[in-house]
């Protein structure tokens, strides 16, 4: 029982993980470029 | 045997590193004020928050140690991954605390304090807040060398040479772009260190099955290796003190903190807090399954390591392929950076923010007080070098962890807790807080150095010590505010 519940938590663990850095790493990039878009037009100002 | 490969392995770690350090010195120049240096201008939204916070507290002590708890308790020592998620999601859900801190619009919780307990107990908080924080930072660098040297399969002799160059790159962008630089860096660092950790922990769940794993586990520590209330392997006085720390490290650990304040609104704060918390599961869970592989490798082939704390390294580079080994070990490059980056410019914006505030007043010049900044990042760079690496620790790794974090969380979230919901709270309190705080975990290491007092620290032991810490930091606040009501009835703050 105790063996399932941490093969259940482990796997959803990784799963979540494997998700979350997929699309941090795809909306990130996107999230970085609009704030340095935004300071380099601060600059230019 | 080490599967290190100098030219292919080495090559994936020099590509990172170079990339890492053109991007941040790249973005030195959009860097026009204090806001800028340290908070980003405060325009970070939710996806970048989760890299950066997740980047930021991922490094390699992190990995070496929660690897060590997997190998020591099995799935038992992943307990303070659960208190750390639960705390993180509930406090991301209701605000508490977080929402008036971040409501408030300040750069440190030092500078939250002010408005509600004046000048003096901002200077203290910060004090505290640097010492603890310095001190539970000094011996990072000391378990990086020695992760890096033994996968690099290099003599110890090379540790401080290639301590000093990666803290080098580190302290050069940091010092250069400052949160801004942190976060660009987080955020390629966060990618890295996720694609290394997620593709050696499917090998290695392939290459050991599953069942051979939790056999062995439950063969050496029964039961108890995956339930941490089962016999006293794990312990709940341990348990107990986990939960305060999550608490307590959610709510005013400052490169955590740090995210929230820079966040571009309160919700989006919040909102970081909820989606990151799962990683505080992954932080324990993953490296503590290859630490249950580490124990179940060496116990097979009957060569032990004599410090359970470098099984992982000697692990790894034993049972990963060529290739692999250089993605993982960018990706641990990259977490200790992360790490290391953002540790650097959180010290040093509550030294510049809340100890040199008397001096500067907030008058000084935009470019003065980032030049000043800079200064303080550096030296922090200064001290970590010295400390960490030319003066290796004494004693156990752990009790000094536990030491130090406590000098400043008992403190820091009895204070903040009372600055958000007590209304009656005074300075009284607060400064009978910090020296509660500090004066218990300080005692209990001088003890432990003492002969005539050594066996009474010891019956005490770390976890019960540091958890009355945490419970008469809030008696002493209540005491002293009643104190100050009674003989000053009129005037309270």
């Amino acid at each position: 029982m105790l063996i399932t519940f941490w093969l259940i938590v482990f796997s959803l663990t990784i799963i979540w993980y494997l998700v979350v850095t997929i699309l941090v790493a795809w909306k990130g990039f996107g999230s970085l470029r609009t704030m340095l878009n935004e300071f380099k037009n601060n600059e230019q100002e | 045997m080490s599967n290190f490969n100098w030219f292919l392995d080495g090559s994936i770690i020099l590509i990172y590193i170079i990339g890492t350090l053109l991007a941040g010195i790249m973005v030195r120049k959009m860097i026009r004020g204090v806001d800028d240096y340290l908070l980003a201008g405060r325009k970070v939204d939710i996806y970048l928050g989760i890299a950066s916070l997740a980047a930021t507290e991922f490094g390699i002590v992190t990995c070496m140690a929660n690897a060590e708890l997997g190998y020591k308790y099995g799935f038992a020592g992943t307990t303070p991954g659960v208190t750390l998620f639960i705390a993180m999601f509930i406090i991301g859900k209701t605000g508490f605390c977080i929402k008036p801190l971040r409501d408030r619009g300040v750069i440190t919780i030092p500078e939250f304090f002010e408005s509600k307990f004046g000048k003096n107990v901002r200077w203290a908080s910060g004090v505290v807040i640097v010492l603890g924080g310095l001190l539970n930072m000094g011996v990072f660098l000391r378990m990086g060398g020695d992760f890096l040297t033994n996968v690099f399969g290099l003599p110890p002799g090379y540790l401080e040479v290639m301590m000093t160059i990666i803290l080098l790159i580190v302290a050069i962008y940091t010092i250069l772009g400052g949160m801004l630089s942190v976060l660009v860096t987080d955020y390629m660092q966060f990618v890295v260190m996720s694609a290394g950790l997620l593709f050696a922990t499917i090998l290695i769940f392939f290459k050991f099955d599953w069942s051979s794993l939790v056999a062995h586990l439950s063969d050496h520590y029964g039961r108890a290796a995956f339930n941490p209330f089962e016999g006293n392997a794990y312990g709940i006085d341990r348990i107990i003190l986990d939960i305060f720390v999550a608490v307590a490290s959610i709510l005013t650990w400052q490169t955590m903190i740090t995210r929230v304040l820079a966040a571009k609104d309160t919700r989006t704060g919040q909102k970081i807090y909820q989606a990151t918390s799962p990683f505080f599961l992954v932080r324990f869970i993953v490296p503590a399954f290859l630490g249950i592989g580490a124990f179940y490798y060496f116990s097979q082939t009957g060569q032990l390591p004599e410090k359970e704390i470098l099984a992982l390294p000697s692990f790894l580079t034993i049972v990963l392929p060529t290739g692999i080994l250089g993605i993982l070990i960018a990706g641990m490059l990259a977490a200790d950076m992360s790490t290391n980056s953002s540790y650097m410019l959180a010290w040093s914006s509550v030294i510049y923010n809340d100890i040199m505030e008397p001096i500067h007043k907030r008058k000084w010049s935009e470019k003065k007080a980032i030049f000043t900044n800079r200064v303080l990042v550096a030296s922090i760079g200064l001290f970590l070098l010295v400390y960490g690496l030319w003066y290796p620790l004494k004693g156990d790794l752990w009790v000094y962890l536990q030491v130090t974090a406590t000098i400043y969380l008992s403190s820091m979230t009895t204070i903040l807790i009372a600055a958000c919901y007590w209304d009656r709270a005074n300075n009284w309190g607060a400064i009978g807080a910090i020296i509660v705080g500090c004066f218990i975990p300080i005692s209990f290491l001088i003890m432990q150095e003492i002969d005539s007092t050594k066996d009474l620290a010891n019956t005490i032991g770390p976890y019960k010590s540091a958890v009355a810490a945490y419970v008469l930091t809030g008696i002493a606040m209540v005491v002293g505010t009643l104190l100050k009501e009674s003989l000053h009835p009129i005037k309270t703050n």
